[in-house]
């Protein structure tokens, strides 16, 4: 009898207790997930919110905004959780790492951890492959424990082709299409005429390769221009694959010397080592606000030259300010010796720089246009010039641009197209109807109309580019690391991409997609990283860090 | 008129700069090289200095380059698509007005029988369906399983026949239904009974009396109609893939493109005072009570 006293006045106690704590804890804000507002982009969020509520008992509200509201609120620090994605610059997981530190330029989640920011230095001074990839491998492990981001899908693109169109080549990083060594084989009317047409969707805003940034602008650009190297057909990048026939390094993988080809520009100009330090140091000069000066940064002193101030014209100091640019331009790491000769010397040893050549920043510019025409090259088919495998012979703004055959291209005789013809339909269903009824060769499928297209042919190609959830590290809840882990692990990822993308995407276990490369071409993701996520929602460990965490907090669990 | 341009000029240059964002802020645009390029187009400088700067090459008849597509400048950009929207939307206009105010007399003065029924049918899908709704459905139809007409592109006159008819649709059913209320309450004014009594024959009622009397209304929402349908269509142009003024309008808001912005409004603006300036004019011509001249002498 006493003893069940005992009991009861314990349970009293103790559930008096409990309703203390509860009452002493705060009630938990409003939580409020930042997206787009397409109608694609809500959906997806929708996802999030319903994976959150059934498997955390949360809800969550979400914002739908523009897309500059939603990047200026990211910029502001002004959310909680957002949906961001980010895309491959270059072909090593670097490009997705070294943005996640501390006060890093696109780190708007406000995490820092000095053990990251060394891996990270370490991988990006070290020549050691090997050392490199551990380093990296280590650091992001540490950044998904951690979990200022949580990963949720790495995105794929889906498309038709007609059986006949050839060997087009879808580049998973960087410019996308590779038309070089496309034609087309058993077309309804003949292959005489090898000709390709394909909807860009949308004008390419910019051609000029030192200030453009957009993709479909790249694809132009990568068909008409050429850099140091091209990458071949298996993505590898091989000594003569470019303007340069070959290059040597030097001990300490800094210096690299590049012998260039004879090869012209298309009004019949000599292609020299001139036009790329002029072109390079166009893109760093900040006159030019280039916004992918950023691409160029391990040239050397690249970086603090881009960050000079410059001068406006009311400045009492111009002429001096200008000159001061200019002498420091003179510092940057790249310089042609001869004509032929290009010597380009880097901050620290780049393991990924021979990607970088391939990449649109670092494409030549043709001085003897530039310099004439100044911010009006490539505004026009006859302001600019071509020293790329084509050329673009019309564009008509807005509606259509043409690309034929560059008969001064040095390996000309490897490219079979005469003409890319290229519309610029920005409404999905259209382009379909017309490759339907023949009028385009090779037409990307968007979500909702995948079903249609998965038995005639529709492929799917991995993109580098991974989506994740950006936690605000300074708000009142997301500071706690596992509050941000319970949330990551309440994603039900292989539901997601199954049931709400339903496009092919892969669930992201963590963050560098497995089309980046490590050390001797194999997957980053696959051999240094593995699955740090598990793929299904793991709701009993996320309640539990829920928990904890709230109570760290001081918060009562809803 | 000209308090009117600059009022409107005013409230969107303030405007569209209260939106979050510019034109330079990207997803791979860092701080350091946003604050370059706002430098660069001037857009670092204090609001009411841009403004008067504004002013100045507008008076100029400059409206700048766009901030998107930084080679082009928005003038251009407006003499190479206005020619395209105007082409597009006069095509559709004129046969909307045509058959919709043929259809509007022929319902009103056939009231309530068969004929009636079929006009307003039609004009009430015309409301209902959204042309872009009837440009897709057209383009699957009669583009593709039929093939009579190409699906899109702009390239002659046999591509601008389905996109004209989706974008006059709503146009043709407005105008059908207004011509119809029209015709109904003019037939019944004493003054058309004044001219039944006088013996005037009925095609004299008809064509004198009734239809001038009617198309009034008409004339007088001609005006904005025509402005709005001549400037382009967002979404017929989307679908379409023509290359008009269209797109601009709503591209040029989410890209953060100002010149734009403010380029396209003003150039909307002075056809909307240009075109009521025409309506009044041909108020006149239908109805010498409120002719211009007349009321100075």
């Amino acid at each position: 009898m006493r003893r069940v006293l005992v009991v009861l006045v314990a349970a009293v106690v103790l559930a008096t207790m409990s309703v203390g704590l509860v009452s002493a804890a705060k009630p938990l804000p409003k939580l409020v997930l930042l997206s787009g507002d397409s109608q694609i982009a809500r959906l997806y969020a929708q996802g999030v919110q319903e994976m959150i509520r059934k498997n955390l008992g949360l809800p969550l509200e979400i914002e739908a905004v523009d897309f500059k509201t939603r990047l200026q609120k990211m910029r502001n620090k002004d959310f909680q959780i957002v949906f961001a994605g980010w895309g491959a610059d270059y072909d090593d997981p670097m490009t997705f790492l070294d943005m996640w530190i501390t006060d890093g330029p696109f780190n708007d989640v406000m995490w820092s951890n000095s053990s990251y920011d060394k891996l990270i230095q370490v991988a990006k001074t070290s020549s050691d492959e090997k050392v490199r990839m551990d380093a990296m491998a280590k650091a992001e492990k540490i950044l998904i424990g951690e979990t200022p981001i949580a990963p949720l899908y790495w995105p794929a693109w889906n498309f038709v082709e007609h059986p006949y169109v050839k060997n087009v080549i879808r580049k998973t990083v960087g410019s996308d299409f590779e038309w070089k060594w496309a034609y087309t084989e058993g077309r309804p009317g003949g292959d005489k005429d090898q000709f390709l047409r394909m909807n860009f969707g949308e004008e390419p805003p910019d051609l000029d390769p030192a200030t453009s940034t957009d993709q479909v602008s790249f694809w132009v650009i990568n068909a008409t221009y050429e850099g140091l190297a091209r990458k071949n057909a298996e993505m590898k990048i091989l000594q003569g694959s470019g303007l340069a026939e070959s290059w040597t390094v030097s001990k300490d993988r800094k210096v690299y010397t590049f012998k260039l080809r004879d090869a012209k520009w298309s009004d019949g100009q000599p292609v020299t080592a001139y036009d790329f330090e002029f072109g390079w140091k166009r893109a760093i000069d900040p006159r030019t606000a280039s916004q992918y000066a950023y691409m160029m940064y391990v040239l050397k002193n690249a970086e603090k030259v881009n960050g000079m101030e410059v001068p406006d014209d009311k400045d009492a100091k111009k002429a001096e300010k200008n000159k001061a640019i200019d002498d420091a331009l003179a510092t940057v790491g790249v310089k042609a010796l001869d004509a032929k000769t290009l010597r380009v010397e880097l901050e620290a040893a780049t393991p990924f720089f021979l990607d970088l050549i391939t990449f649109i920043t670092y494409m030549p510019s043709p001085k003897h246009m530039v310099e004439k025409l100044g911010d009006e090259y490539a505004s026009e088919v006859d302001k600019m010039v071509a020293c790329g495998p084509f050329k673009v012979t019309k564009w008509q703004h807005e509606y259509k641009i043409t690309l034929e055959k560059n008969p001064a291209y040095w390996d000309a005789k490897s490219v079979k197209l005469q003409r890319i013809e290229a519309d610029m339909i920005k409404d999905i269903a259209t382009p379909l109807n017309m490759f339907d009824a023949g009028e385009l060769d090779l037409v990307g499928v968007p979500g909702t109309y995948i079903e249609q297209y998965r038995n005639k042919g529709m492929r799917t190609i991995a993109e580098a580019t991974a989506w994740y959830l950006e936690f605000n590290c300074k708000h009142e809840i997301f500071k706690n690391a596992k509050v941000r882990r319970a949330f990551s692990l309440a994603l039900d990822r292989q539901a997601y991409v199954d049931y709400v993308l339903k496009n092919g995407s892969l669930p992201a276990t963590s963050l560098v997609p497995p089309t980046i490369h490590g050390k001797d071409g194999v997957s980053f993701h696959d051999v240094y990283v593995g699955d740090l996520l598990p793929k299904k929602a793991d709701i009993k460990l996320a309640k539990q860090l829920l928990a904890e965490g709230l109570a760290e907090l001081g918060y009562a669990m809803p | 008129m000209l308090a009117a341009l600059w009022i409107i000029v005013t409230a969107t240059f303030f405007l569209m700069h209260s939106i979050p964002g510019d034109p330079f802020l990207g997803d791979k645009v860092t701080e350091a090289i946003r604050q370059n390029m706002l430098r660069k187009y001037g857009l670092d400088k204090p609001l009411w200095e841009q403004y008067v700067i504004y002013l100045g090459n507008l008076l100029r008849g400059d409206f700048g380059t766009s901030l998107k597509m930084l080679h082009r400048s928005v003038n251009d950009m407006i003499r190479d698509g206005f020619p395209v929207s105007a082409l597009l939307g006069l095509e559709a206009l004129a046969y909307a007005v045509t058959i919709g105010l043929v259809l509007g007399t022929l319902a009103g003065f056939r009231h309530n029988t068969w004929l009636d029924y079929l006009a307003m049918f039609v004009a009430l899908i015309g409301i209902s369906v959204p042309g872009f709704i009837m440009g897709g459905l057209m383009q699957y139809v009669i583009g593709l399983k039929l093939g009579w007409l190409p699906i899109a592109r702009w390239e002659g006159f046999r591509y601008t026949i389905m996109p004209a008819a989706a974008l006059g649709l709503g146009t043709l059913a407005v105008m059908a239904r207004m011509m119809r209320t029209s015709v109904l309450e003019v037939t019944n004014q004493d003054y058309i009974k004044t001219a039944k009594a006088k013996g005037l024959s009925q095609r004299e009622i008809v064509f004198r009396h009734i239809l001038r009397n009617a198309i009034l209304p008409i004339v007088t929402i001609l005006g904005p109609l025509t402005a709005g349908i001549v400037t382009g269509s967002f979404v017929i142009e989307l679908i379409f893939g023509i290359p008009g003024l269209g797109k601009y309008y709503v591209q040029s808001i989410f890209n953060r493109d100002y010149t734009l912005i403010l380029g396209t409004t003003i150039f909307y603006a002075v056809l909307l005072v240009f075109l009521n300036f025409l309506v009044d004019v041909a108020y006149g011509i239908v109805d010498p009570r409120i002719r211009l001249m007349r009321s100075r002498e």
